[in-house]
């Protein structure tokens, strides 16, 4: 998953001396749940448990906003990003927004 | 009874049949997956039960030793209740209180959530997971009345550590 760069959601990447701070990264999308997939979770919701669909859709999701986050970490030259969090958010009716933002750092 | 009065009678009784066949279903297939669900976390989580439990929301390492690699884990699930709870839930929403139906689907996303997250932690090998986050979103709720999903999101991340093999 992280190809090189260092990811960590506390302060410091433990066991390693930060060296730079490049400020604040984001990364985020948007995503709509599939009609078909939808009508297949509304009948899986009668017995309620897990929604495999929305499972992986949202971890599909997830990991692109890791992604388009490291992007623009990668185009400041920072090689970690600390303090790393996630939001999600239904943006409208049906749809969602996840959000991954952290501080961009060097390490040695 | 001629044709014509057990047609009506059918006409009639259709609709209140199929409402009763839906709820009832959804009552006992719901309760009959969600115990299955619960028994087979139970297991698992017992199963794990003697060994140390790495997964701690403390913002430093536990341990004063030489960090080997660290990595950002993360897992997630979603979680609906059946129609039946939401059934429940919407007119336990009249009169205030507790709602006892949610909690089980609620709880038990909470609990895989971090239980998949130490198997991560343990498969990958893995000394400790620190910093732990749990969050919970509402994914599916539409404006319109009549849309039966609805499904919670549960994420859970932190740092997993390595220790190094050399010190001890």
């Amino acid at each position: 998953m992280s190809q090189g760069m260092h990811l960590s959601n506390t302060e410091t990447v433990p066991g390693k001396l930060i060296t730079g701070s490049f400020g604040l990264v984001q990364g985020s999308t948007v995503r709509a749940k599939n009609v078909f997939k939808d009508i297949g979770a509304g009948f899986k919701n009668m017995v309620g448990g897990e929604l495999k669909a929305y499972t992986e859709l949202l971890q599909e999701a997830r990991n692109e906003a890791l992604q388009r986050m490291m992007m623009d970490a990668q185009s400041r030259g920072a090689n970690a990003i600390v303090n790393v969090r996630f939001a999600t958010s239904a943006v409208a009716g049906g749809a969602a927004e996840l959000f991954a933002y952290g501080t961009a750092v060097t390490v040695e | 009874m001629d044709n014509a009065t057990l047609y009506t009678l059918i006409c009639n009784l259709f609709f209140p049949v199929l409402g009763l066949l839906i709820w009832g279903g959804s009552w006992l297939f719901g309760n009959l997956h969600q115990n299955k669900l619960l028994l087979k976390l139970d297991t698992e989580e017992k199963a794990l039960a003697g060994t140390v439990n790495p997964v701690s929301n403390l913002s430093n390492p536990s341990q004063a030793r030489q960090i080997d690699s660290s990595s950002l884990v993360m897992e997630s699930i979603s979680v609906g209740p059946s129609w039946w709870q939401m059934l429940m839930g919407s007119i336990k929403g009249l009169f205030g209180g507790k709602i006892h139906s949610y909690d089980k689907m609620l709880t038990y996303g909470r609990r895989v959530v971090i239980h998949r997250l130490r198997m991560q932690a343990i498969q990958s090998g893995f000394d400790e997971v620190i910093n732990l986050r749990v969050e919970t979103s509402m994914i599916s709720k539409k404006s319109k009345n009549d849309d039966k999903t609805a499904a919670y999101e549960f994420t859970a991340y932190g740092t997993a550590i390595r220790y190094s093999a050399s010190q001890d």
